[in-house]
């Protein structure tokens, strides 16, 4: 599978239990927004909150788990090229919730896949961003400094839905997503 | 002013005015509050990644809002007279974290006891949002690493917030008794409402 995303575009995949997915950047300074639940209950979703809370950090490093509202690992994050490139304090890091609610509802619906309902739609979690926390609990939004074939991997510890909204200068393509997983999926393009 | 005893282990919730100011005290000291606050009709809930992302710190200072998922601030802070800190990083404690942790299978939960206390108010949430824990003595080290330990706040501790919408006020004495070993157990909140 392999999809490339314009900044602004969303879409939505599948992606079973074991297999892994590449996210890569297509220019400098790109990013995603991601949001992922699971493919069995909508309701099992992948969590700042419970991450923060099983990891005992801030930012997830390569080998780290980002954990459900369940309480169990959804996504192993197996590479960050930019080492920290996972940001779960900002929800808003690429773009607004009201920004990517809408637009990724309507990649899900397309994908024919299943989604909560809108006002249960999870917090994104933002990849090739990054914030820093001060000593007195002051966030502070870093630039975002992932170049051209910067990578993060993501595989599945379960089966799980995922949405993609990508950011970046609207003049080229932004970021890739590439899978070798089996060609059974609505969304495979090979 | 009204008021209202939270027994620990238990939850319980207000009923909140705009511009009213709601008072949660730490009775007997080093006791968690977790909190929840839901529009009536439940269209909106607090949410610490909204509250995150336009303070930009991990807990508002007084004078700051905690916002809810719609974007809309639903409680300002108005005062903290406790050493702090509070907590928006990490869900409420629950039933999976207890088994998890050694504690056994049933162990009454936030998670539980604010969803409980919720619904006898008509309020049915679909989801559960990470709670505001006042008095969780929560840090971020410059590492990142984030520790919780035993709550620092004293016997009489309080912080007051003040309503900015109709709210639904839910409340929970946390029930953890694994962080705290003997002599320390849980033990009641206070929650006092004024105009």
């Amino acid at each position: 599978m392999s999809i490339i995303l314009r900044p602004g575009e969303f879409r939505a995949l599948l992606l079973p239990a074991g297999a892994e997915l590449s996210v890569s950047l297509m220019q400098d300074g790109a990013g995603a927004a991601m949001l992922g639940w699971a493919a069995g209950d909508t309701f099992e979703q992948v969590s700042d909150a419970y991450t923060f809370m099983e990891l005992r950090r801030t930012h997830p490093r390569a080998g780290d788990a980002l954990f459900s509202t369940l309480r169990r690992p959804m996504l192993v994050l197996r590479r960050d090229d930019m080492a920290p490139g996972v940001d779960l304090l900002r929800h808003d890091a690429w773009l607004s919730r009201t920004a990517i609610v809408g637009p990724a509802a309507a990649a899900v619906k397309k994908a024919g896949l299943t989604s909560p309902g809108l006002a249960d739609f999870p917090f994104a979690i933002n990849l090739f961003a990054h914030t820093t926390v001060l000593p007195d609990g002051v966030l502070q939004p870093e630039p975002a400094l992932g170049k051209l074939g910067c990578g993060i991997v993501l595989a599945a510890a379960v089966t799980v839905i995922l949405v993609f909204g990508a950011m970046g200068d609207a003049q080229s393509d932004a970021v890739s997503l590439s899978s070798q997983w089996p060609a059974t999926s609505p969304l495979d393009e090979l | 002013m009204r008021q209202r005893l939270i027994p620990a282990r238990t939850a319980a919730t207000m009923r909140l005015g705009r511009g009213e100011r709601v008072t949660i005290i730490d009775q007997a000291g080093r006791q968690g509050a977790d909190c929840i606050a839901v529009t009536p009709d439940g269209r909106a809930v607090t949410s610490s990644q909204e509250t995150r992302a336009r303070t930009l710190r991990l807990f508002p200072i007084p004078g700051e809002a905690i916002y809810g998922d719609t974007g809309e601030p639903m409680l300002t802070l108005l005062e903290d007279m406790s050493p702090g800190p509070h907590g928006l990083l990490v869900p409420p404690c629950d039933a999976t974290m207890y088994r998890l942790r050694g504690g056994g299978c049933g162990h009454v939960s936030c998670y539980d006891n604010l969803h409980r206390a919720l619904a006898a108010e008509g309020v049915a949430l679909g989801r559960t949002p990470p709670t505001i824990c006042l008095f969780q003595n929560i840090a971020v080290e410059p590492s990142g690493v984030i520790s919780i330990s035993v709550n620092a706040s004293a016997p009489g501790d309080r912080i007051t917030l003040r309503a900015e919408v109709p709210l639904v006020l839910a409340v929970s004495a946390c029930p953890n008794d694994l962080f705290k070993r003997p002599p320390l157990q849980p033990t009641d909140l206070l929650v006092t409402v004024e105009p």
